[in-house]
């Protein structure tokens, strides 16, 4: 990533974050008006004061003060308003935009390929658009708007002064350089020390998290003791990472407060030599007293501010990566589908996984790609015939059915669905007349009509068709399931499966072990329902246990990625070659 | 010490605004040229002595809560590691680690940063105030009326903006599961050709975090304005009384800039005593969470008049199973599922209760041996492995010093040696969540060899072999058997074949021995055993 850092310019990044702010002009344009107006409000409140005690004070006018105190009140009062509708503008304009990026971003998730999915660990893309725009947003609103902010402030403030007395402003200046070089030099060693620091807490942290984990063996080989000790060391490596941050820390304020006193000292004294010429009044010391406070508060925290936008751009150069991906092609405008009688034709097709080289690395880029899964593989299945794969693991055939919806890419050859290429195909209408039928489930909170519905037409469903799956689970359809299927058994979630597969009545079904979590009973309510249907529909079936495969009109006996016999059951045993050997081992088991 | 600067600090501060009051003053008299520079002076060199004093106080006080953070982890760590298993199984790890990690740190802040920040404000007082009312009676009156309006405006915006910090994390902790859910479905997701839905479905979790992000930025919003607006409302507070002072010739100019410089010295003291309150009462919380963590007995502790014994002599007796186990013997505990053979290892070394007499060593009730010694005596190879994130090295020799050779060594007898010098860095490769991720097998060899490392009068390998193939195991047991000449081995174990090897075989269900002998005669006599070879043959066909 850090070539990448390069590659694109900070400008570059905003480029990215420019479309989200948009729709946000008018807001925009108005919060970038009360600028001045906050600057005003602010700056004037010295002037106010000068003015008070040189017009008023000096001549013993009562009224005057009270005029002045007035408009003092008024300055405060405006200035908070006019402050606080200004960051609510700024955090608004900023929230919704960051909605609608993280919106974006998971849409452009959904549309990545499996390949895509292989190589990010789940983690990464939950912080990506989670954590890494939070942060996005947290240091854009604290760095960047806050930073234009402060320069504003400051620019204004020191107009004021120049405007005020030209001669103390630049006395007061001059100290702003030996404030900068101390705030850059402290500064660098506090982060560096913190750094340290938190590198040495997260390291006694993940000790502390592995003895808990790992508390059993802790025990179990008696090393009580020897954790104490580590953990102690630990932390005091902790503890004295901590000295150089507090005296990073400690110094920089008192120094800065020095300076300032310096600057106080070198005012007074320079009011001296110009009073002695009758130019200044006590009230323009007195607002430069304040004006001086009121300077040194944005440039303590502009390197703050600094660092704010850097992980601000770490953040958005990470976002900006996973827009970056490429999309799942989908470059096919067929959505109707003619069935034929050779419903797939797989012609020479190779296909083999990538994988990233260093899955830890975030940066890596590196890929490996594994052995050939698939090569030169040709293949029929026919209309309103059975399918069965079978094989060990490993053997190909769960890739051949992911590669059949385009769940992945072949790397040569071709695959035909009813006479056309898949590619040619629209991805969801391929993908709603195959229907897969999954080991796992995907339950979402919601009631069990709309995890089976999903988001289809209701003339596409049949809920009658599929009445005799629901009766296999104990639930009506208005009942709640919840996330990740949590109040339901893992049998129920796979015949929740079936119904949502089969209620559009789909031409032809894949099931990938559909029923390893069934139990027998409900397994064979359900082959009976599969085989009346099936009568008029293809399927290819991956299964373990016999009575599933039995009935198929082919069975493919798969290894290596090569279908090394082909026939019915009955055939393959009578041939008494890897198949039959095959059924043998795993009717021992099934004992 | 850090009080006694603290001290000497507040009292420069406060009396470095009377020598500018002045020098204010001076500035009238045009002619006092000289004493107006040598007043410049010693404000210079008053801001020196104070900031080498407020450096100072600032550093002994930070440590003090650095110090304080230091010796409550290590009690805490320490009062942890001795609790029994059973009690960690009914605490979350991270509920654990976040009392170790935040509420420790907000005890810090307390110690630290809040005690600066109290003594600082109240010796601020102590000094300034005299002064204050010395210099303007009713304008310091206005000001202390002020005091308790900054410190409620402060708490009340800090606590709204936690109890909004809180709910958006708790909204970003939902989103993340649905993520995670999602792309964990992925696969079906697209089969569904459900994108679209999910994108709708997000949208409702997007949109509710952004209404709570919208409540947390507009309190946000206010709250930095309104602390500006207080400080400024000390400056209208000193201009009308102090103004009104200049008019009526009570005060003057000098007064007048002192008086400034005043206010500014203690409103942002009087903002952070608001902050404070937050910070007590937080600490507070989090004291509670801590002590109850440290309150807690282990269940399972020495008792009082327990022995020191760290040998193995005769012979282990179980009385409530009525077997017994002879020392230099190798045993085998196979069973059913659920049949309470590792309860049965764990009690062995009282990581779970047991009562009275029922387990003995050389005649001596295991309750009675201090609980460290005892488990000198044994050590077990958890079911479930467990690896630190460390090297493979480390690994091996975690709970024994060995040379490099010894590491070797152990790790040729568990055939690991081959595989190790293929890893990136050898046995400096760092395995688990930071490092290299190892196959189950792997992991199950690197803990046999930490065990063995100990090499303590009884290993109890429960279950150790799961993710070997039958091959590697009978390998991996012959040189087990070999190094454990002389020494007692139990192995609990499905892989039934391998007990063909051990001298005696128990075979447990319901938690109760049901059949005792060695391989050849339960493959003759034996039930329940017959059975579970069965089994095993058949599981072992299919691989």
């Amino acid at each position: 990533m850090k070539d990448r850092v390069n590659s694109k310019s900070n400008l570059q990044l905003f480029q990215l974050l420019l479309p989200y702010f948009k729709p946000h002009s008018f807001k925009i344009l108005i919060a970038l008006l009360l600028i001045p107006l906050s600057l005003i409000t602010f700056a004037a409140q010295p002037y106010i004061l000068q003015r008070a005690i040189d017009d008023s004070l000096k001549n013993f006018n009562l009224e005057k003060l009270y005029f002045y105190v007035l408009l003092l009140f008024l300055a405060v009062f405006l200035n908070f308003i006019v402050q606080s509708s200004q960051f609510w503008l700024i955090n608004l304009i900023g929230q919704n935009s960051v909605a609608d990026l993280r919106l974006n971003l998971f849409d452009h998730l959904q549309k990545l390929p499996m390949t895509y999915f292989d190589k990010t660990p789940v983690g990464r893309n939950v912080s990506r658009i989670t954590s890494d725009i939070e942060q996005l947003s947290e240091s854009f609103a604290g760095g960047v708007i806050f930073l234009i902010l402060d320069i504003f402030n400051v620019v204004g403030i020191l107009i004021f002064m120049f405007l005020l007395n030209w001669k103390l402003c630049l006395v007061i200046t001059f100290f702003l350089i030996p404030i900068v070089f101390l705030i850059i030099k402290y500064q660098t060693l506090y982060r560096t020390a913190n750094l340290e620091a938190r590198k040495k807490l997260s390291e006694a942290n993940s000790f502390l998290q592995q003895n808990i984990v790992g508390i059993s063996v802790v025990h179990a080989l008696n090393s009580v003791k020897k954790s104490i000790d580590k953990f102690t060391i630990s932390n005091k490596e902790f503890f004295d990472a901590n000295d150089a941050t507090i005296k990073a820390d400690s110094q920089l304020s008192a120094y800065i407060e020095l300076v300032s006193f310096f600057a106080l000292v070198a005012m007074i004294f320079m009011s001296s030599l110009i009073l002695k010429n009758g130019i200044l009044t006590i009230g323009t010391v007195l607002a430069f007293l304040q004006y001086t406070q009121a300077l040194f508060e944005p440039i303590r925290n502009l390197s703050d501010r600094f660092s704010v936008i850097q992980s601000a751009f770490t953040a958005a150069e990470r976002v900006d990566q996973l827009l970056e991906e490429n999309l799942e092609k989908d470059e096919g405008l067929i959505e109707g589908v003619q069935i034929t009688n050779e419903i797939f034709r797989l012609d020479k097709i190779s296909f083999r996984y990538s994988r990233p080289l260093d899955l830890k690395n975030e940066d890596s880029k590196e890929e490996i790609f594994t052995d050939w899964v698939l090569k030169d593989l040709s293949l029929v299945f026919e209309k309103n015939k059975k399918y069965a794969l079978v094989g060990r693991t490993g053997c190909g055939k769960s890739t051949i059915i992911k590669l059949l919806t385009r769940l992945y890419e072949i790397d040569s050859g071709e695959i035909f669905f009813c006479g056309k290429n898949i590619n040619r195909y629209k991805k969801n209408a391929l993908r709603s007349y195959i229907a897969v039928i999954h080991q796992d489930s995907y339950i979402f909170a919601g009631t069990l009509r709309d995890n089976i519905k999903l988001n289809r037409d209701e003339n596409e469903l049949d809920w009658e068709f599929i009445k005799p799956l629901l009766s296999l689970i104990n639930l009506d359809l208005e009942s709640e399931l919840s996330e990740r299927a949590t109040n339901i058994s893992s049998g129920e979630a796979q015949v929740i499966n079936f119904a949502r597969a089969l209620i559009t009545k789909p031409e032809v079904i894949v099931l990938d072990e559909a029923t390893a979590k069934i139990d027998i009973k409900t397994e064979q309510v359900l082959q009976k329902f599969l085989e009346d249907y099936l009568q008029t529909r293809t399927a290819i079936i991956i299964a373990h246990r016999l009575e599933t495969i039995k009935n198929c009109d082919q069975i493919l006996f798969l290894r290596d990625g090569f279908v090394i016999e082909k026939g019915s059951h009955q055939d393959l045993l009578l041939a008494k070659g890897e198949y039959f050997s095959y059924q043998q081992s795993m009717s021992l088991t099934s004992k | 010490m850090g009080c006694v600067f603290l001290f000497l600090v507040n009292a420069i501060a406060a009396y470095i605004p009377m020598k500018i009051r002045d020098a204010i003053n001076l500035l009238e008299y045009k002619n006092e040229f000289n004493l107006l520079n040598y007043t410049l002076l010693v404000i210079l060199l008053l801001a020196i002595v104070m900031a080498i004093f407020r450096i100072y106080s600032r550093q002994i006080i930070f440590r003090l809560g650095r110090q304080a953070e230091f010796d409550l982890k290590k009690t805490i760590f320490n009062h942890l590691v001795k609790q029994e298993m059973n009690y960690f199984s009914k605490q979350r790890t991270g509920d654990l680690i976040s009392i170790i990690s935040n509420d420790v740190q907000s005890i810090r802040a307390l110690a630290g940063f809040a005690m600066l920040n109290i003594l600082n404000t109240l010796i601020a007082f102590a000094f300034t105030l005299p002064r204050m009312f010395a210099l303007n009676i009713p304008l310091t009156w206005a000001f202390l009326c002020l005091v308790p309006l900054v410190i409620l405006s402060v708490v009340v915006l800090s606590d709204k903006i936690k109890f909004y910090q809180e709910l958006v994390q708790q909204k970003l902790g939902e989103m993340s599961n649905f993520i995670e859910q999602n792309i964990s479905g992925m696969a079906i997701v697209k089969s569904f050709a459900q994108e679209d839905n999910e994108v709708n479905r997000f949208n409702i979790e997007n949109n509710s975090l952004r209404i709570e992000y919208l409540k947390l930025v507009a309190i946000r919003s206010v709250s930095g304005p309104v602390m500006r607006s207080i400080a400024s409302f000390g400056s209208i507070l000193v201009l009308y009384f102090g103004g009104k002072g200049v008019i009526e010739s009570s005060f003057d100019l000098g007064d007048f800039a002192a008086y400034t410089l005043f206010v500014q010295n203690l409103i942002w003291p009087v903002a952070s005593f608001g902050w404070l309150v937050t910070v007590v009462y937080r600490a507070q919380v989090s004291q509670k969470r801590i002590k109850k963590i440290l309150e807690r007995e282990p269940e399972i502790r020495d008792l009082v008049g327990a022995i020191e014994k760290r040998t193995f002599d005769s012979k282990i007796q179980f009385n409530h199973l009525g077997k017994d186990i002879k020392k230099s013997e190798t045993i085998a505990i196979v069973g059913t599922i659920a049949s309470g053979k590792s309860f049965f290892a764990n009690q062995l070394m009282r990581m779970f209760e047991v009562e009275d007499n029922q387990i003995v060593i050389d005649g001596i009730c295991i309750r009675k041996i201090k609980l460290d010694s005892l488990r000198s005596i044994f050590t077990l190879v958890p079911q479930e492995t467990f690896l630190f994130s460390t090297t493979v090295e480390e690994n091996i020799a975690y709970a024994a010093d060995l040379s490099h050779e010894e590491v070797v060594t152990l790790a040729k007898i568990v055939f690991l040696d081959e595989e190790i010098d293929n890893f990136p860095n050898g046995y400096q490769t760092i395995v688990g969540e930071k490092g290299i991720t190892l196959s189950g097998g792997q992991k199950q060899r690197i803990s046999i060899a930490r065990a063995l490392a100990v090499n303590p009068e009884v290993i109890i390998f429960d279950d150790a072999f799961s993710s070997l193939d039958n091959i590697s195991t009978s390998n991996i047991l012959k040189n087990i058997l070999e190094l454990r000449k002389g020494k007692t081995t139990i192995f609990i174990t499905h892989k039934i074949q391998i007990t063909e090897l051990m001298d005696r075989i128990f075979v447990m269900d319901n938690f109760s021995i049901v059949e005792e002998g060695d391989y050849e005669y339960l493959k003759e006599n034996g039930t329940l055993f017959k059975e579970l070879l069965e089994a095993a043959k058949e599981k072992s066909n299919e691989g």
